[in-house]
């Protein structure tokens, strides 16, 4: 599994450890796009998992119960068998997937490749176009359509 | 503990109890409100960080049972499709509302007569047009003159800028000729009455940190507590009690350290929406109304109108910049506002165009629905939905009826020992065929947009965003709750100007028409203070 990183996070090591690895195996690497697992990522998603730490450790029970070691899987084995810790525990992965969605992109470097220009929208906002309203002119030739009473 | 005396105490410090505030201090009467929360900090909220989205879904959402502030009540909402959205604090649910701010319409305040269901309404649009225009000066309304949808009405601020987003959904709108228009927004398109001009920076539903959106807390307030009204957070008012003669005598409340309060007024008024309004009327039980004050017709938390709303997106293949501008107002399309029975409805919905979607929204709904995987084909995935889906909420009118109920908890109560809310709804037929029709309209306007996917969600869960009918007006005691300018039929110095009141729900945002309301129902009051309670 990938080192654990300093956090302040209460989950216990084995937890961690297991977020983690999951958090790779869901959103990689991939060009200029970090993998959830990278450190300042991670620490967050770990930080928000640790108030469901049972949730966790019951995943991980489910996941060692299926006699292989998932560490040792293939990625393409490991997503399969994610899939049936899905149908299995959905109360872990919504909160699993909620977490990591909300760490990852919330990243500052994740919203500069989406174009988001990596900061928070306020303050600074963003510049809208002009609009063309000569797009209403079929409309306004086409009249009033409220009905009089 | 008993405070002294007020003449009048406004329950409420949101969007009516705000307006009327402002308006009566004309009258140089001691006016006091009660709030429940708190003032809420810009800096506080969500946008000045990126992780606003998250923030979104905790302390600031819009479910009052996910945000569990100390200041929220709980809602029992387990016999509900649609689950309640407010807030509490100075500004109520206008600190969380899109400020999509439509009025209603001439026919709304005549269905029955028009259409033969529901009632008709005491007032008109007549009556209420002078209301509306005050409010949108004192909201800063930006808006386009010229909308066919309406009867000519006048714009305060330029309207909001439609991006690409909503250029790409008008052409759509076009090839159809179907009717769209920029949305009337309680936004400030440029600098106005000491707000910041609007810096498009996406996300209103979680609170506007630039300033530019009209919540009371910013507009109202500020003119209301410069002339004389006090304003009181932190208390959370249990019951209204009243004497002998069926007069209130003012209204019991817990302050912040759960102290209990008497506030003695002469003059009571609620503005506490449609579900806490009724609420504490049903709480305030005596021998004289044993069913709770001002309910001798029974219909004190009936007839619960929310706006069914369903959810029609689309994937196109180009970028949207969907991110810039306010996010729930952009243009809409009321092309099926007006019945057309040959539709299998009666009455009718508008579209509201919103913006993109956010980054980890994205995610989250692609991973939801299967459209973006775990492992190597995330990204690729992401990239084909991320700000490139646009869309939009058909707002179905609903009708009344009277198994649509506010009660009182049995058992749930909030931080102070009140009763909790308890919602009873069921859709209607109409309603559902309404949803329908909304779904399939929705997915041939996206396709002639230029939508290559399009999905839809309907009825959404937590979409209760309008909370209406619960203290109807009318003319008859034994049909309504108030009268026709909002005085209590059975006490006559008790005044409800919330969405309570509303007769029918029309298909449009109500915040509008709640707050031209109350400034009409404040207009009335100041009319007749001689004899107010005759």
């Amino acid at each position: 599994m990938p080192d654990l990183i300093s956090t302040d996070a209460a989950l216990n090591p084995e937890a961690s450890a297991f977020i983690m690895l999951l958090l790779g195996l869901m959103i990689p690497a991939e060009g200029e796009m970090p993998s959830a697992a990278d450190p300042a990522i991670a620490q967050k998603c770990l930080q928000g998992m640790s108030s469901a730490e049972s949730l966790v450790m019951d995943a991980l029970y489910f996941i060692n119960d299926q006699g292989v070691d998932f560490e040792k899987l293939s990625p393409t084995e490991q997503l399969r068998l994610i899939d049936t810790l899905r149908a299995s525990k959905p109360e872990f992965i919504a909160a699993f997937q909620f977490n990591a969605v909300a760490s990852y992109y919330a990243d500052e470097r994740v919203l500069t490749v989406l174009g988001l220009e990596g900061r928070a929208p306020h303050p600074g906002g963003y510049k809208a176009p002009e609009t063309d309203w000569r797009l209403l002119e079929a409309v306004t030739e086409r009249g009033s359509i409220y009905r009089k009473v | 503990m008993t405070n002294e005396s007020v003449d009048v105490v406004i329950v409420g410090a949101g969007a009516s109890g705000a307006a009327i505030a402002w308006s009566l201090v004309d009258t140089k009467m001691k006016i006091l409100c009660l709030e429940q929360g708190d003032w809420v900090n810009p800096a506080d909220y969500p946008t000045t960080g990126t992780d606003w989205e998250a923030k979104g879904w905790g302390d600031f959402s819009f479910s009052p049972n996910t945000r569990g502030r100390e200041t929220d009540y709980p809602i029992n909402e387990d016999d509900s499709p649609i689950n309640i959205a407010n807030f509490n604090g100075v500004g109520g649910s206008t600190i969380l509302y899109a400020a999509h701010f439509p009025r209603f319409h001439p026919s709304d305040f005549k269905v029955k007569s028009l259409d033969g269901v529901g009632d008709d309404w005491p007032i008109d649009y007549e009556t209420l047009e002078p209301y509306y225009a005050e409010n949108d000066r004192m909201m800063g309304v930006a808006a386009l003159a010229g909308d066919p949808a309406y009867p000519p009405k006048d714009a305060v601020l330029p309207p909001v800028p439609i991006g690409k987003l909503g250029e790409t959904l008008g052409r759509g709108l076009n090839k159809l000729g179907w009717h769209w228009w920029p949305s009337d927004s309680a936004i400030a398109t440029q600098p106005y009455d000491g707000r910041d001009q609007c810096a498009n920076l996406g996300p209103c539903v979680t609170g506007c940190s630039q300033g530019a959106k009209a919540s009371t807390d910013i507009t109202y307030w500020p003119h209301a507590i410069r002339a004389g009204v006090e304003l009181r957070t932190r208390c959370r008012v249990k019951e209204i009690t009243h004497d002998e003669n069926d007069m209130a005598t003012g209204v019991v409340y817990f302050d912040e350290n759960g102290d209990e309060q008497f506030q003695p007024a002469e003059v009571v008024i609620m503005a506490c929406n449609g579900v806490g309004t009724p609420r504490i009327l049903l709480n305030s039980k005596s021998s004289r109304f044993p069913n709770g004050i001002a309910n001798d017709s029974g219909l004190v938390g009936k007839n619960l109108m929310f706006h069914p709303y369903a959810s029609i997106q689309g994937v196109f293949e180009e970028r949207l910049d969907g991110h810039i501008g306010p996010g729930g107002c952009c243009i809409w399309s009321q092309e099926f506002y007006e019945t057309d029975q040959s539709r299998g409805h009666l009455r009718g919905y508008t579209f509201e165009i919103t913006r993109g979607r956010g980054a980890a929204s994205t995610a989250l709904g692609g991973l939801g629905s299967g459209k973006v995987p775990w492992g190597p084909g995330h990204h690729q995935a992401y990239q084909s939905l991320f700000d490139k889906t646009a869309g939009m909420v058909a707002i179905c009118e609903d009708l009344p009826e009277e198994h649509n109920t506010v009660t009182l908890d049995p058992v749930l109560v909030d931080s102070d020992g009140i009763p909790a809310p308890k919602i009873n709804y069921t859709l209607s037929d109409n309603s559902k065929k309404m949803l329908d029709h909304a779904v399939a309209k929705g997915e041939e306007m996206l396709r002639a947009a230029g939508a290559v996917d399009v999905t839809s969600d309907s009825p959404l869960g937590v979409a209760g965003w309008h909370l209406m009918g619960t203290a109807r007006m009318g003319t008859d005691p034994a049909k309504s709750v108030v009268n026709e300018w909002g005085r209590s039929h059975d006490v006559k110095n008790l005044f409800v100007v919330d969405g309570s009141i509303f007769v029918t729900s029309a298909g449009v945002n109500p915040t509008s028409t709640i707050q031209a309301l109350s400034l009409y129902i404040a207009d009335n009051m100041k009319k007749r203070l001689a004899n107010l309670f005759d």
